[in-house]
């Protein structure tokens, strides 16, 4: 029996530590569904979805809705996160340049 | 989740076998664990590896390597599967710096690739290594069933178990055969003085005392079911109180 093979650095392998591979994983797979061929299953085998899609080959569709979602709304939050940051920053700007004039004002008596 | 193993200045107990049989049954289970070889000697990285190119660990703390350059991947083939492992190697003195920004750097990487990180530590006399201990989560204390080996692993850092944080486990290992009512003995002792649950005894195992390169294969396959058991216990009690899971 062979001993260990190196199969390189972590950030070879896995790609970790460059911000394109962390954002793909974080990011759940594309769904690889075909929807022509999960309608005709459906119109041949009837209503049951689950029935249809394991048939298609694609029984983690719902898995992979729901990871999408969770996905899409994490996404969402953080950038929501962000304009709420960055309004607050644009007001606390606007504040300062309120200060501005009011002294400039002052100054020119 | 980082976990040290260590048995203070006592060296031979069976730190770096134990780390290193930990962290490839955790992948084999399923877990992505990374081991970081904290040894100057580099320890788990010859014992597994028999060498690996740089960079080192010693690198990532001098600051001439990146952690994420640093951190290697290895495949061990088993039967018709194979099993990947990680591991931080080392080579070398340790630079006696700060562990704070390694430590937030290893964190990091562990919340995003890893379930759990071991390190293996040498058997050390300076006090700079206790900052690996202070940071940690979990402390594995690996002693042998004898006083010098038991009086060492109790006055490490924290003494005896601490108040929780991080949380102190016993191993009570036994890297050469030792008599049944000496390990009893032992192993009735640490768990009247600590707890039944911080207290884990590992058999002693041949093939696991075989550990080697060429070897690590035929090692996984013929480990005891009784050392098999004792490793899944000490993950458990290095998982479970954290995560309220099952490994």
């Amino acid at each position: 029996m062979s001993g260990p093979q190196r199969k390189g650095f972590l950030s070879e392998v896995i790609g970790a530590g460059t911000p394109k591979a962390e954002e793909a994983a974080r990011r759940p797979a594309e769904p690889r569904v075909v929807w022509r061929d999960l309608e005709e299953v459906m119109r041949s085998e009837g209503s049951d979805v689950e029935k249809a899609l394991r048939l298609i080959g694609a029984e983690d569709l719902l898995e992979r809705i729901e990871a999408s979602r969770g996905w899409l709304q994490q996404e969402r939050d953080r950038i929501r996160r962000e304009i709420e940051s960055l309004e607050e920053k644009a007001e606390f700007l606007e504040r300062v340049i309120h200060v501005l004039d009011e002294l400039e004002r002052r100054l020119r008596g | 989740m980082i976990t040290c193993f260590t048995s203070g200045s006592k060296g031979g107990t069976g730190k770096t076998t134990l780390s290193s049989l930990l962290a490839l049954g955790c992948s084999a289970a399923g877990y992505r664990a990374l081991l970081v070889d904290a040894c100057s000697e580099g320890g788990a990285t010859t014992s597994l590896l028999g060498g690996a190119p740089g960079p080192y660990l010693r690198d990532v703390l001098e600051g001439s390597a990146q952690l994420v350059e640093a951190v290697q991947v290895y495949s061990l083939p088993l039967g018709e599967e194979e099993l990947d492992f990680y591991l931080l190697p080392n080579r070398g003195p340790l630079p006696s710096v700060s562990l704070e920004g390694f430590v937030e750097q290893l964190r990091r990487l562990a919340n995003k690739y890893f379930d759990l990180v071991l390190i293996d530590m040498p058997a050390y006399q300076d006090p700079w290594y206790e900052e690996f201990l202070q940071r940690s989560d979990v402390v594995v204390k690996v002693v042998e069933p004898n006083p010098a080996a038991v009086a060492a692993g109790i006055v490490a850092w924290p003494p005896g178990v601490g108040d929780g944080d991080p949380l102190v486990v016993y191993a009570l290992n036994q890297p050469r055969p030792y008599p049944k009512s000496v390990v009893k003995e032992f192993l009735d002792d640490l768990r009247r003085r600590f707890g039944k649950e911080a207290v884990v005894a590992v058999p002693y195992d041949y093939a696991a005392s075989r550990v080697s390169p060429e070897m690590l294969g035929q090692v996984l396959s013929h480990v005891s079911d009784e050392f098999q058991d004792a490793l899944y216990e000490l993950a458990q009690r290095i998982i479970r109180p954290r995560e309220g899971a099952a490994p």
